[in-house]
């Protein structure tokens, strides 16, 4: 297995979609925070990005970004108005009952799987 | 004295969130809701008041503009006097990065005070400024102005979603009530709550809260908060002390 996808990742976490992304891409990283400038400045192409926003406003920081796709962590789901912005954005929404940290750290020992695959 | 019916959270097409909101447009539904006093509040923005004042007949507009600030907490400001929104403006203006990306977050229309659209303005609205709570609420002070926290529960851009509480410092003028009431440990404190509708369609605008005074203006309200000099506020500000339990 080279490539880490979206589904990848929620069949191994146990995380549920909300909606899908136009075109499966590889998930190359992470990004996690909840103030939107600093992700608007930080998350990277490719990368998930963990959050506990729920807003509609998450879905244009993910195609401003180019992120893989937006996770929402904690328990918690997005709103009905972010699920019909980022369907018609073809924007990724999924979500996890663990939180941010946990779900960021499982996430990152897949990456390095996948890493040490790759290059082992 | 008499009843003044106001809707004190109004946004307009300049606010990019925002659809079929031009001065024109807000003023008509405003007028038709039975509203007397709306508060024009874009976001990071109040170059749009001056074109909602021309479109007014018998409302009247408090200018104002919804500051993001470094928290991204956000922060209605209003104003007696546009001079004051706009020297606000232009000290967020100076701290606010980035352009807006139109097709993503949506147009910023600037509208003149005929009515018309005149262009798109350019500075990315929907961004949090480089300024944080404290620097905003000195600046409105020293400018005269008054600052109502939006939305507080709102785990974005509200006060006590984004940072869990109300600093005990903060010069608050007010708070908007959330429309489902208070959680059981209310922070409100002695800061006087407001009903509004943060209207970003023209369908929401209402007379949300009502001031018995002798005309408009912040200094008035203020004291129709405090029940000061006969001045008090619409029965519907009792729901919020309700709210409270007490
Ligand atoms: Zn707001
Ligand atoms: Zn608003």
């Amino acid at each position: 297995m080279r490539q880490l996808t979206l589904s990848d990742l929620a069949q191994k976490l146990q995380l549920q979609f909300h909606t899908h992304s136009r075109e499966a891409k590889e998930v190359t990283g992470g990004y996690a925070g909840d103030l939107l400038s600093d992700v608007m400045a930080n998350a990277r192409d490719g990368q998930v990005w963990l959050t506990i926003q729920v807003h509609e406003n998450i879905v244009a920081v993910a195609l401003l970004t180019n992120v893989a796709g937006v996770i929402i962590t904690g328990g918690r789901r997005p709103l009905p108005e972010t699920v019909e912005r980022a369907r018609e954005e073809g924007v990724a929404i999924l979500s996890s009952d663990l939180s941010t940290f946990t779900l960021g750290g499982e996430i990152y020992r897949l990456l390095e799987e996948r890493n040490a695959l790759v290059h082992g | 004295m008499r009843w003044f019916t106001a809707d004190l959270h109004v946004h307009t097409d300049l606010s990019p969130c925002a659809k079929s909101m031009s001065p024109d447009q807000v003023v008509r539904a405003a007028e038709s809701a039975g509203v007397d006093v709306i508060a024009i509040c874009d976001h990071n923005s109040a170059a749009n008041v001056a074109a909602v004042q021309a479109a007014a007949a018998q409302v009247v507009v408090l200018p104002g503009l919804e500051v993001n600030t470094r928290e991204e907490v956000h922060l209605v400001c209003l104003f007696d006097h546009l001079e004051g929104a706009l020297a606000l403006q232009e000290m967020v203006y100076r701290e606010l990065p980035g352009e807006n990306d139109e097709g993503i977050f949506g147009p910023q229309w600037l509208y003149n005070e005929a009515g018309d659209r005149i262009g798109l303005e350019r500075k990315f609205l929907a961004g949090s400024c480089r300024l944080s709570m404290q620097a905003v609420i000195a600046l409105v002070n020293r400018l005269g102005g008054l600052v109502i926290a939006p939305h507080p529960m709102r785990t974005y851009g509200g006060i006590i979603g984004v940072l869990g509480f109300i600093p005990k410092d903060l010069q608050l003028g007010a708070i908007e009530a959330p429309p489902s009431g208070w959680p059981h440990h209310s922070p409100l404190g002695e800061i006087p709550g407001v009903i509004a509708s943060d209207a970003h369609r023209t369908e929401e605008i209402g007379p949300h809260m009502a001031f018995y005074m002798e005309r408009v203006g912040l200094e008035e309200m203020k004291y129709a908060w405090r029940g000061l000099e006969g001045r008090r506020t619409h029965p519907k500000f009792l729901m919020v002390k309700e709210a409270l339990g007490r």
